[in-house]
């Protein structure tokens, strides 16, 4: 078992080698690269789930717009404050400061909570894009309430569309992820040509005298669609904060801060989160208000502008499933034995494919989103307090490395106790990511206080 | 140069897509030119985004 999970180790250890040594000063980057490199994301299929959502959920236009104002800016403040000093610091991405820290049985675990959890992700872009073409072609709505598939037609759309993906992914990630970064741009045009062709369907005069009456009355009245849980001020806050949870607090990225040369760089995420979690989604907003408040992405951006609306929601559904296919192939790569990149991504995709025929996915992307930041955000914290709290306790830093830890018990523990208290914990999904945050940053301070004189003693008697 | 000119058409073209827009919006455009406008404003800009891709020199 013990050899078993060293060859793991090893297999993962490799994938990730390129990565292993902190950035060397000749290969930082200047504040501009940043700027261009955020501007080009937050610009996906999952902006006309989300914007429309919020009209759904019955959210007036001044809690939206003052919400996405201080969510979004809350997020950038995440990265800034949080993600950004640890990268510039260490140089490193998350997977080798988290091995240094848990030890390469904790990462085994990650990886595979990682991999699923963009496999989800992609089935629902998957679903998005299917939404698109059944649309177009005439096929029945999906309810709301939708778990299941509705159609065997738009489970042959999903599994096409899936198959025809993962196909993609595994002859030319590269080469498309360059085609994918020039979607970006357009799909975001796309995204205000779309609600500005939608205005007059509303009622907004031409010279927008009526603009805010007609925004705030026919948009984002205050009033849920039936069924739908009506949605405030702060519940708006804390999803534009934690959408992108995993990557600030959970500190994914790291992996792009570890280039950057001062940690004030993170405050250049706002040239990528305020186009896409902002604008995008009052955007989609304006163009589902136009179809009657009918969740269907495909046919909201028909309506507005034609079949390039058709185009922009399939292409955001492959440009994000694309590089999260290919995450979720080099995550579960670490665990599947020699098997080549082609085979993983091709295993990945299919299971992706299977997801995405389940509209709940789309349907309930807004929860999912929650979970997805809140299942990976006790790792973030672990690796923050190691980084800040455990050098001024006294305590020697990173365990794993230390003593040769496979697991570091206390993190573990800090992981899965975290998400059993905010499972029972009783309040809004959405707010319970932060309260657990503090309890696993407290959690682990405590037991690495508590247990810092066992590892120590084992290596002196060794 | 080539790149340089061709990312500047496909800016150009968005830029335009966005005032038909506008326009529409205003009441000066049908629908119809709306859209056939907007097709042409997309087939322009990954024409010329696509060259510009892979023609840029790349860093790194």
């Amino acid at each position: 078992m013990a050899s078993k999970l060293s060859d793991l180790a090893e297999q993962m250890d490799q994938l990730n080698e390129f990565d292993r040594e902190p950035v060397s000063p000749s290969k930082l980057q200047g504040g501009i690269k940043f700027a261009g490199l955020f501007a080009g994301e937050h610009v996906a299929a999952t902006e006309f789930v989300i914007g429309a959502f919020f009209v759904l959920h019955g959210v007036a236009a001044k809690d939206l717009i003052l919400g996405l104002l201080l969510g979004n800016f809350l997020a950038i403040l995440s990265w800034t404050l949080v993600c950004a000093p640890i990268a510039v610091q260490t140089r490193l991405t998350l997977y080798w400061y988290l091995r240094k820290i848990c030890g390469p049985g904790f990462m085994l675990v990650y990886n595979i909570a990682n991999g699923l959890l963009y496999a989800i992700l992609a089935g629902a872009m998957i679903s998005v894009s299917a939404t698109a073409i059944s649309d177009w072609i005439g096929l029945p709505g999906t309810p709301l309430d939708a778990v299941l598939p509705t159609s065997a037609g738009w489970v042959a759309i999903a599994v096409l569309l899936g198959l025809c993906f993962t196909a993609i992914a595994i002859l030319g990630f590269s080469a498309l992820a360059n085609f994918a970064s020039i979607c970006s741009p357009w799909m975001f045009f796309v995204f205000i040509a779309g609600a500005l062709a939608a205005l007059p369907r509303l009622g907004i005069a031409p010279d927008f005298s009526n603009l805010w009456e007609v925004l705030s009355t026919k948009v984002w009245n205050g009033q849920a669609t039936p069924g739908q849980e009506q949605y405030g001020f702060w519940q708006i806050v804390f999803f534009a904060w934690f959408c992108n949870l995993a990557m600030h607090i959970g500190l994914s990225d790291m992996a792009l801060f570890r280039y950057a040369k001062k940690p004030w760089y993170g405050l250049f995420t706002a040239t990528g989160v305020y186009p896409g979690h902002f604008l995008a989604w009052l955007c989609s907003g304006i163009m589902v208000a136009a179809i009657g408040r009918e969740l269907s992405p495909g046919r909201m951006a028909y309506e507005a502008i034609g079949w390039i609306g058709v185009l922009a929601v399939v292409l955001a559904g492959w440009t994000t499933a694309n590089p999260t296919l290919y995450r979720t192939g080099l995550a579960l790569q670490s665990v599947t034995p020699n098997w080549p990149r082609w085979k993983v991504t091709l295993y990945s995709g299919l299971v992706t494919t299977a997801l995405s025929c389940f509209p709940v996915f789309f349907l309930k992307l807004l929860d999912y989103v929650a979970l997805y930041g809140l299942v990976l955000m006790p790792v973030g914290a672990v690796v923050f307090v190691e980084h800040w709290i455990v050098p001024k306790l006294g305590i020697a830093q990173y365990p794993a490395e230390r003593f040769g830890l496979i697991v570091n018990w206390p993190a573990m523990a800090t992981w899965i106790g975290t998400l059993v208290i905010a499972y029972v914990l009783p309040m809004h999904l959405f707010y319970r990511w932060l309260p657990c945050w503090f309890i696993a940053a407290g959690g682990y301070a405590l037991m690495r206080y508590v247990s810092r004189g066992r590892s120590e003693a084992a290596v002196s008697r060794a | 140069m080539v790149s340089k000119l061709m990312i500047l058409i496909a800016a150009l073209s968005l830029i335009a897509g966005g005032w038909f827009a506008l326009e529409y919006m205003r009441g000066e455009l049908t629908r119809p030119d709306l859209l056939t406008r907007l097709n042409l404003v997309t087939l322009v800009w990954f024409v010329c985004a696509t060259v510009w891709a892979y023609k840029r020199p790349q860093s790194g």
